[in-house]
């Protein structure tokens, strides 16, 4: 019976037989095996198909190692009150084990490690100023491990300990390694700092929870020496900006370039958390023509921002010196008076994202609603309430920055705009949405905060923005009135009402639908059995209310978070 | 230019068919230019899909005949969530497992890339949160490994399991 079926499977030829129940059953040939196999992408169930039978083994494991997540965990976990692992090594391990002894390496394109590890005596050995046997034996394991990997292209390192040089020399000799994250510790017991070797092909470099005092390794070399590196995402611990500590030394990072006088050509720069005087060399560490996409978080330029007055002294020193000519993308937690004015300097922006989330969204989840009643009506069911006096609390520095912002974003860049998420605080009004759908036609995203009816919103952008893909209507900062809204607002379900209106042909290209907390997603017109008053057929598009993760490949949601 | 032509299907039976229906079907549609219009009158044999896979592919291709070719954003968004699956067509996938692979060898063989990869998602679907056992039992897979081979491919694999 079996190998009737397996000398089946490997031929290409449809064929039929009978299994030991006499039912005719059908084999599919190898490449609609495959091509099936490349649907799963859950690794689990790839781990599951190869338990079944040798074929599917042979067929699916070049899949499962594609990409390898191996976590390691400090204490030992129990499943049903047995330990994970019981009777052999951890998964960690064993994983490792297979990658190092086994013909597998060569399959594995991107390699992460993360979690805890449990190191013994730490302190110890850091007073003797030795390492732990068993840390460099991880390393040795995992350097052995990469040896193999051939077609090695994106590292990952997100341990409780640092890669130690034996590791980044192993990383250096990987010949197709494009992307390297790397996630220091927060442990400041005494290490050696490694100087981490250039990768010649690396293009793309993470670096995230740096903090002086917990010795992160060197990247100078690395930065200087990876001359294909065009993409630096810097991410700094939070520690030092929430402590006021100017601990941080740029020329610790950059000092290699400036003094070989190499300006880094990246094109896209990200940083967080920065926290550090400006002594100049962060503007001459890069070379501002290439240069196309800027995000960053929590960082200086924001003079308004945190309102914590303690960081001033040092953020102040911080401004763009030089134009950047080529910028196409900005992704940003704060805007500042200085960042619209470099806005006036270039042109030909393309997406510009202010993040409203912030790291702790449950506080929207309490219902405590700052807004009176008749506030209330104003902001949404706005159609009756012709005068629409902008309450007390925006007549502030941020409703002349909303406006700056906007005029110089529709004079300067205006058609080539086309992605826009605005701040959750901007409660834009009729004139100034007039003003931006006329500003930026080629919209093909929006996201924003309104002061008014959301049909009315709709029916008044969208003929004029032909383009648009996606909009999302923003609730304000611990509001949750529009989400009650859209769930409260009538006895027809708000996707049947929503798929009635955008049926309309200004709507086409509408796919994806936000209003507060909620995502609807817009499919096909379809035909209703019902006919209209003089028995013409009526349509409506199907609408679907979706998880909010079903549109994180959406830029407006997607990059509307603290991550870099 | 005819707007119908005949199909025949393994088993000898006629289907008369709109072309633009039949043309969905990449072989069919080559055919159709090769040996041009005077010959489309002809029946032209499908000899590797029986009657009641065939129909059941015209009926797909009937119910799809207008979808636009697939946009480039729906690319990406399909291949995010690469298992979502049309309602209608999951109703049409709601065959027993000897129609259902049928009917993805008769789309790969006709070559309608759409009807194949509806058909391998559903089948990637039945795969999906089963252990192994139950993998075997819904496919008729024989275990021919060993259990000490078994368990060490557990072992080795059990990173990807958590």
């Amino acid at each position: 019976m079996h190998s009737a079926m397996s000398g089946n499977m490997f031929s290409s030829s449809v064929a039929e037989l009978r299994n030991d129940n006499g039912e005719r059953m059908i084999i599919l040939p190898l490449n609609l095996i495959a091509l099936i196999v490349t649907h799963l992408d859950d690794p689990a169930d790839l781990a599951r198909v190869c338990r079944t039978c040798r074929v599917l083994h042979y067929m699916t494991v070049p899949q499962l190692y594609e990409k390898v997540t191996l976590r390691s965990y400090a204490q030992i976990r129990y499943f049903n009150g047995r330990a994970e692992g019981h009777g052999g090594a951890s998964p960690f391990a064993m994983g490792l084990n297979a990658l190092v002894t086994r013909n597998v390496a060569g399959l594995v394109r991107s390699f992460k490690v993360v979690g805890e590890v449990s190191e013994n005596n730490v302190k110890e050995f850091a007073k003797s100023g030795r390492i732990p046997d068993g840390t460099m034996f991880l390393n040795m394991s995992i350097r052995a491990a990469i040896d193999r990997m051939e077609k090695l292209e994106a590292v990952n390192w997100e341990l409780g300990t640092k890669p130690l040089l034996n590791l980044y020399q192993g990383l250096s000799l990987r010949p197709k390694l494009t992307s390297l994250t790397l996630k220091f510790p927060t442990s400041r017991v005494p290490r050696p700092v490694s100087v981490i070797p250039p990768i010649p092909s690396l293009r793309s470099l993470k670096v995230l929870n740096i903090d002086p005092l917990c010795y992160p390794d060197d990247i100078s070399l690395l930065l200087l020496g990876s001359k294909k590196l065009r993409e630096l995402r810097l991410h700094w611990s939070p520690r030092m900006r929430n402590e006021a500590e100017p601990s941080v030394q740029l020329h610790s990072y950059f000092g290699r370039c400036i003094n070989a006088n190499y300006a880094l050509p990246l094109r896209h720069l990200s940083i967080a958390n920065l926290y550090a005087h400006n002594n100049g060399e962060f503007d001459r560490a890069f070379d501002p023509k290439l240069m196309e996409s800027i995000t960053a978080i929590n960082s200086p330029g924001a003079e308004n921002g945190a309102g914590n007055n303690l960081t001033a002294f040092v953020d102040q020193g911080w401004g763009m010196k030089d134009v950047i000519p080529a910028l196409k993308y900005v992704r940003c937690d704060q805007v500042s008076q200085l960042g619209v004015d470099s806005l006036t300097l270039v042109k030909g922006l393309r997406e510009f994202y202010i993040i409203s989330s912030k790291a702790s969204p449950s506080s929207s989840a309490g219902g405590s609603i700052e807004t009176s009643p008749s506030n209330l009506s104003s902001t949404i069911g706005g159609t009756s309430t012709p005068d629409m006096t902008p309450p007390s609390c925006l007549e502030t520095p941020e409703l002349s920055l909303q406006t700056a912002f906007l005029d110089a974003l529709c004079q300067h860049h205006g058609p080539s705009v086309r992605c826009l998420l605005l701040s959750n605080r901007w409660m834009l009004d009729k004139d100034e949405l007039g003003r931006l759908v006329h500003g930026c036609p080629n919209l093909e995203q929006l996201g924003l905060s309104i002061r008014s009816d959301v049909y009315e919103i709709l029916r008044l952008l969208l003929p004029f923005l032909p383009h648009l893909y996606a909009i999302r209507i923003l609730e304000a900062p611990h509001g949750s009135e529009l989400t009650k809204y859209a769930l409260e607002t009538s006895n027809i379900p708000f996707e049947e009402k929503l798929g009635r209106e955008m049926v309309k042909p200004t709507y086409k290209n509408l796919r994806w639908v936000g209003i507060g907390d909620l995502l609807f997603h817009c499919g096909p017109s379809v035909q209703l059995s019902e006919t209209g008053p003089r028995g013409q057929p009526v349509y409506k598009r199907l609408v679907r209310r979706v998880p909010p993760e079903a549109a994180k490949h959406v830029q407006i949601w997607g990059l509307d978070s603290l991550e870099i | 230019m005819s707007n119908t032509i005949i199909l025949t299907s393994s088993d000898n039976v006629e289907i008369p068919v709109d072309r633009e229906v039949a043309e969905r079907s990449i072989l069919i549609k080559n055919m159709l230019e090769d040996v041009g219009d005077a010959a489309a009158n002809e029946p032209i044999p499908i000899p590797n899909v029986n009657e009641a896979v065939l129909k059941k592919v015209i009926e797909w291709c009937v119910h799809h005949k207008g979808d636009p070719p697939a946009a480039a954003d729906d690319e990406t968004e399909s291949r995010k969530r690469t298992t979502e699956i049309d309602e209608w067509d999951q109703k049409f996938m709601q065959v027993d497992q000897e129609m259902l692979f049928e009917i993805i060898l008769a789309a790969n063989y006709l070559d309608i890339k759409a009807l194949l990869d509806v058909g391998c998602k559903t089948v990637a679907n039945m795969i999906k949160g089963k252990s192994p056992e139950e993998i075997r039992k819904t496919f008729n897979i024989t275990n021919d490994f060993t259990p000490e081979e078994e368990e060490q491919i557990r072992r080795e694999n059990e990173w990807a399991e958590e």
